[in-house]
This record gives C-alpha cells, sequence and structure tokens, in this order.
C-alpha cells in the first residue's frame, strides 16, 4: 500500500474521530464530583495534619526561645560577717557543758535552693549529701542537726563542717565529702526541754520562706526576705531559747525566749562556698551542648494497602517479614532547662521488608530495603535522674531523604518477579516522606566530659514511600536500639 | 501580491491572533476557576469535553467500562491538578494529554510493553480505497473497530495518527524500538482496515 494511501487512510480517521463525541454514561458526572469532594476533604485532612504539625513547631520553636531568652538570675547569698561566725561559735562553746550527758546541742537550719540552682548543686560534690536527700523537686530541705556534746558542735561549726541534709530526730549526718562547700549555720540551745517538731519542709514563696513543720505540714514559721532567695543556710529554729544565752541577731537585739530568729541574720555560705558555687554554676552552664553518636540494630516493618489491587494487598501481607539492620546517627542536643533538651542532627535510617514466596517449586525471596537519611527535630524530657543516670523520654519529627530503595515480589498475573528501584525516571518511589519517632533513653554520665547513652527510640512514617499515582501505600516504622556516647561541650 | 490580498492575509492574521488570545483568555479564566474549586464551572467543563475524552479513553482501552474508569480519573486530575497547567498551549491540549497519560499508564500496568510484538496480526493488506470505508462508517463503528485490535498496535496506531506522536516519542514511551513501533503501525493499520472491511461487507 501507498504511502499516500496511508495517509488518506489516517486523515479519514483522524478527520472522523478527532472531534467525535461519544454518549456518556448518566452518572459519571456524580461519581466525579463525588470523587472530588472526597479528595476535596483529604485535601482539608492533610492540610489540617499541616497545620497540627506547624502548631507543634511553633510551639516547641517559642518554648525554646524562651527557654534560650530566660534570664537567671545571679546567686542570692545572705553571706554573714566573720564576727557573726565567730559570734555565734562562742555561744555554743560556752553553753555546752561536756560534763553533762543530758546537755545536748541542736543545730537546726534551712537549706533552701531555687530550681535554678539545683542542676549546678546536683553537678557538684555535694550531690550525695544534699540534693538527694532533698529532693530536687523541692525547693529547700531543712537541716536540723542534733550534736550530743559540744565538741561536736563546735566541729560542725568547723570550716570542714559542711552541708547536712535532713536530719531525722536523734540521728547526726554530716557530709564530709563536702568539704568544699562550706557552711555556717548556727544557733544552739539547752535541749532540756521537749524537743521541737522536726522541720517537714522549706519552701520559698518569693520573697516569703515558709517552714513547715510536723507530719501536718503546719507553717511553723513565715520569713520575709528582701529579694527573691537562691540560696540561703539559715537557722529556722523556733524553740525557746533557754534563759541566760544571749543570741544576739544582726539587728543587734538579744533573742527571747520564743522569738523567732531573723533567719537572714545567721544564714549565709563563706566566701569559699559562695566562689565554689558561682563555679559550678558557670561549669553546669556552660555544657549546655552534646554530640551524640549512635549505633544499634533496628526492627523493621511497615504497613501497606493497595487501593487499585487488594489481591496484591492481600498477597503482600502474607509473605512480607520484619527486616533487621543496622542504623546510626550523630545528633547535637541542647540542654534547655535542667529537664528539657532538643537535639537535631542526622539519622541513617535502614528500613525495609523480606519477602518471601514459593510458586511452581520455586521460592522467590527478596530483601527489600530503603534506606533514608533522615533530619530529626525532637524534644526530651528528663523523667528520672539517679546519681549519674538521667531516664528521658523524647519524641519529635523528621524528615527522610530517600537514598536507595528497592522492593521485589512476585506478579500475581505473569508469576514472574518485579523489581522497582529508585534509580532512573520511573522510580515508583517518593523522595521524601515526614515520619513521627519517639524515644526512651538513659544516659549515663561517665565524668564531666562523657555521657554513655542507651536508647529506644521508634519511628514511624506519616507518608507513604510509594508515590500517590502508583496506588500504593506503603508506610514503614522501625525500632532501633541504639548505644553510643555523647560528647558534651 | 496584490494590496489587496496583502490587508486580505493582514486581516486574517489578526482574526487568528485575536482568536487565539480569546482562547488564551477562556483557559485563564476557566483554569483559575478550576484552581478555585468553582464546581460549576467543572461541570460545564465536564459538559464540553466529557463525549470528546471518553472517545480518546475508548481508543485506548478494551471496553467502555474502562474507558469511563479512565474519563473519571482524567476528570478528577484535571481539577486537582488544574494550578500546574503552565499555558504553554491550550489548556484542551493539556487536557487531552491527561487523558492519553492516565490510558498508558493503565496500559502500561497491564504490561503493555511486553505484549507489543507478541500479537499474531495480519499481514498488510491491499485494500485499496480504505479512507472511503472510514468516511462513510459511523464513528461509534470505527470505534468499535479499534477495541478489537491487540493493545500493542492499538496504542501505537493511536498514539501515532490520533495524537501526533512520532516514532521516536512512542520508542520512548512504551521502551520499544523505533523500528517495532514502525512495523506496529503498519500491522495496526492492516489490521483495522481488515476488520472494518468485514463488517462493511457483513453490514452490506
Amino acid at each position: 500500500m501507498s504511502e499516500f494511501e496511508d495517509k488518506r487512510f489516517d486523515d479519514a480517521l483522524r478527520e472522523k474521530l478527532s472531534q467525535h463525541r461519544s454518549p456518556m454514561p448518566g452518572n459519571l458526572w456524580d461519581e466525579i464530583s463525588d470523587r472530588v469532594d472526597a479528595d476535596g476533604a483529604s485535601d482539608q485532612v492533610r492540610w489540617q495534619r499541616l497545620g497540627w504539625t506547624g502548631v507543634i513547631f511553633l510551639l516547641i520553636a517559642t518554648g525554646v526561645a524562651l527557654e534560650f531568652n530566660k534570664s537567671i538570675s545571679p546567686v542570692q547569698v545572705f553571706f554573714p560577717t566573720q564576727e557573726q561566725i565567730q559570734h555565734v561559735r562562742q555561744q555554743i562553746e560556752s553553753t555546752a557543758d561536756p560534763q553533762s550527758s543530758d546537755e545536748r546541742v541542736t543545730v537546726e537550719g534551712a537549706f533552701i535552693v531555687s530550681e535554678e540552682t539545683i542542676p549546678a548543686l546536683s553537678k557538684s560534690p555535694v550531690q550525695s549529701s544534699a540534693i538527694s536527700r532533698t529532693g530536687t523537686s523541692l525547693q529547700g530541705a531543712s537541716i536540723k542537726e542534733e550534736i550530743a556534746a559540744p565538741s561536736q558542735a563546735s566541729l560542725a561549726m568547723s570550716e570542714d563542717a559542711t552541708l547536712a541534709a535532713i536530719v531525722e530526730e536523734e540521728d547526726i549526718i554530716m557530709s564530709d565529702e563536702a568539704s568544699n562547700l562550706q557552711s555556717v549555720f548556727a544557733t544552739e540551745k539547752n535541749v532540756k526541754q521537749e524537743p521541737m517538731e522536726p522541720i517537714e519542709n522549706v519552701r520559698v514563696d518569693g520573697t516569703m520562706i515558709v517552714v513547715e513543720q510536723g507530719a501536718s505540714g503546719t507553717i511553723g514559721e513565715l520569713h520575709e526576705v528582701d529579694e527573691p532567695v537562691d540560696i540561703m543556710i539559715s537557722v529556722v529554729s523556733t524553740e525557746s531559747v533557754s534563759s541566760g544565752q544571749e543570741l544576739e541577731t544582726s539587728s543587734g537585739g538579744p533573742i527571747e525566749e520564743g522569738t523567732a530568729i531573723d533567719t537572714s541574720s545567721y544564714g549565709g555560705m563563706s566566701e569559699a562556698g559562695q566562689q565554689a558555687v558561682e563555679q559550678l554554676l558557670v561549669s553546669s552552664l556552660s555544657k549546655k551542648w552534646s554530640l551524640d553518636i549512635l549505633l544499634g540494630p533496628s526492627v523493621n516493618y511497615r504497613t501497606f494497602t493497595s487501593e487499585s489491587s487488594p489481591e496484591l494487598q492481600s498477597h503482600r501481607n502474607d509473605h512480607d517479614r520484619m527486616l533487621l539492620s543496622t542504623s546510626y546517627a550523630v545528633m547535637f542536643r541542647r540542654t534547655v532547662s535542667d529537664r528539657m533538651g532538643i537535639s537535631t542532627g542526622l539519622f541513617w535510617l535502614n528500613t525495609g521488608e523480606r519477602y518471601e514466596y514459593t510458586v511452581n517449586s520455586a521460592t522467590h525471596a527478596f530483601t527489600n530495603h530503603y534506606n533514608y537519611l533522615s533530619v530529626p527535630l525532637e524534644v526530651d524530657y528528663l523523667l528520672w535522674s539517679k546519681g549519674d543516670f538521667d531516664l528521658n523520654a523524647g519524641a519529635g519529627v523528621q524528615y527522610n531523604f530517600l537514598k536507595e530503595g528497592s522492593s521485589s515480589w512476585v506478579d500475581l498475573g505473569s508469576l514472574q518477579p518485579v523489581t522497582h528501584s529508585n534509580k532512573g525516571p520511573e522510580s515508583p518511589f517518593s523522595e521524601q516522606a515526614w515520619a513521627l519517632n519517639a524515644e526512651l533513653g538513659i544516659r549515663y554520665a561517665f565524668n564531666d566530659r562523657l555521657d554513655i547513652l542507651l536508647q529506644e527510640r521508634g519511628t514511624f512514617f506519616q507518608e507513604s514511600l510509594y508515590k500517590e499515582e502508583t496506588g500504593l501505600d506503603q508506610r514503614p516504622y522501625s525500632f532501633n536500639t541504639m548505644l553510643g556516647i555523647g560528647i558534651k561541650f | 501580491m496584490s494590496a489587496t490580498d496583502s490587508i486580505s492575509i493582514r486581516l486574517e492574521a489578526t482574526t487568528l491572533l485575536e482568536k487565539e488570545v480569546s482562547s488564551r483568555d477562556l483557559d485563564i479564566s476557566l483554569v483559575t476557576s478550576l484552581v478555585k474549586g468553582d464546581k460549576r464551572a467543572f461541570k460545564g467543563l465536564y459538559e464540553e469535553y466529557a463525549g470528546l475524552f471518553f472517545t480518546i479513553a475508548r481508543r485506548y482501552t478494551d471496553s467502555n467500562e474502562e474507558a469511563e474508569d479512565m474519563v473519571q480519573e482524567s476528570f478528577v486530575q484535571i481539577y486537582k491538578k488544574a494550578h500546574t497547567f503552565s499555558f504553554n498551549g491550550s489548556f484542551e491540549g493539556w487536557m487531552k494529554r491527561v487523558v492519553v497519560n492516565m490510558c498508558l499508564t493503565s496500559l502500561k500496568k497491564k504490561r503493555i510493553k511486553a505484549d507489543v510484538g507478541s500479537e499474531q496480526l495480519a499481514d498488510d493488506i491491499n485494500v485499496s480505497q480504505s479512507a472511503w470505508f472510514v468516511e462513510s462508517m459511523d464513528a461509534e463503528d470505527i470505534i468499535k473497530a479499534f477495541s478489537l485490535l491487540p493493545t500493542g498496535p492499538r496504542v501505537v496506531l493511536n498514539l501515532h495518527v490520533m495524537d501526533g506522536y512520532n516514532h521516536k516519542e512512542i520508542s520512548k514511551i512504551l521502551g520499544i524500538t523505533e523500528s517495532a513501533s514502525r512495523s506496529q503501525l503498519t500491522k495496526a493499520r492492516a489490521s483495522l482496515k481488515q476488520i472494518l472491511l468485514e463488517k462493511d461487507l457483513l453490514e452490506s
């Protein structure tokens, strides 16, 4: 047949069909309209989801910004003069009778710290004697020492005697290891009288120092100071003072029986103690960054649905299995408060699944893998802390970039294997997908510079790794057990 | 060329330009309405083009049901993706490409590539006056004849003859060689003529 004849034939076809309008089935518009409305609704859901993600991001960013810009008030130290210290010592020595076993000297004090001071102290050598006994959740704790002999009483007043902690009646607890944080606190009384109720709690409410006594937590004292208190070591005894004793407050007047002592008069720290605390504060505040390097095994699987092929969905779900892989991460963590940290970095997340199917006596086994380079943004919170161990829980979002992806299965029509890869222009895989993550981790402070980390981490994809037009919705999830180190700087 | 001829040509060019501008304005108006989610405009679009798109889809697919699915999917895509139209060409042309691509994607899932070249087709026959058959036949009968062609050659015939793709483009789309595309086209023409001839003989 000639080309001319072909051309005439082609032209005739075009002329006949190019503008031909086939009669349409009546209900097609309704179906299209419903589809468009449904897609619009799903778009709305997607936008809502995106909006909520934005709100969460905004809240996190606001919180972080507030934390960064929060002014840390300088440590307020009530500083007793040497004269006051000497005076108290003399009083104790002069009133105690070493020959009398009945005479006991009770030293009581209040150790009041603000929340901002606690992290600093928790890093200090006195942590075990002070914070662990007072609990980091308190703003203050009471100190009460009952010392059986004047010699011990004077020892308590020596420069080596340091912060003590809550003392049960009749117990003496002193902290020898806390020698670098010296304190001076004292009053004395002859305990021939009824012993006072133990102080249960001392808390600071603005400029008010509230001393609660006894199991009922009755307010035993209320002191007002000029400025908000950060650290104060003070006498809070309200016991009657034995007649004949003349303790002076800083305002000069003798203490009469039953008179509450002006706490600010006898509270404070030595100069060396103040320097030690300041140094610890500076040291603590300067190490807010940590470079965490983590590595560990991952257990990976996915959800899989196929709108276009329920058979494939059922087949894949029957023949896919979990895959074990290795993932690793390099994260920068910034402490934003004593309990909260924020981190970001790079996370090499290797997910996938195992596929195995036997047909016509031939077994087709494939390892489908999707290797992502992810950028997470996480916030973690200190749940529990004891000694050098911290238990943190965290959550966040991460954006995942597909580096390499390959999946294979047996086509149910031809019974031949089909393979998809992210290489080439016809890749069925989405290049990006976002995920949510959650973690629970233990951080052990090996020393001032180094943490050892153990982390259990879950990643849950919120978008399919396949492009929308494939009709396949596969969302990986993985659980990583990661071990690593954190270098603080 | 006389002055009259020159004026006439210029007038013709101006009219064409005006038509083009007018068409472009219509496209802008229509696309804007779709992007804004104007369902009335979308329904108007459907009423104007559904029959045409159904014809295109029927040419490519095996059955009317499948063609309906393609038309439905195409309209949904047009509605959703109207914002991606770049006004490089007409909106109608863009919509037709959406329909064709939708059909091709669907056929690819059915392993069209493997089908190409595997069918036993009629050798080219010398049916003179074949154009006459086409001209004299009802369009619906021709579309039905298309559906009787094997998938691979049918797609090649559609792409080349009806939708204006050259063999190089077809070879890329279908993943076959250019010579295979030419060969399929020849065989597709022959088969279509054969089908039309038989139909004509039967009817007469």
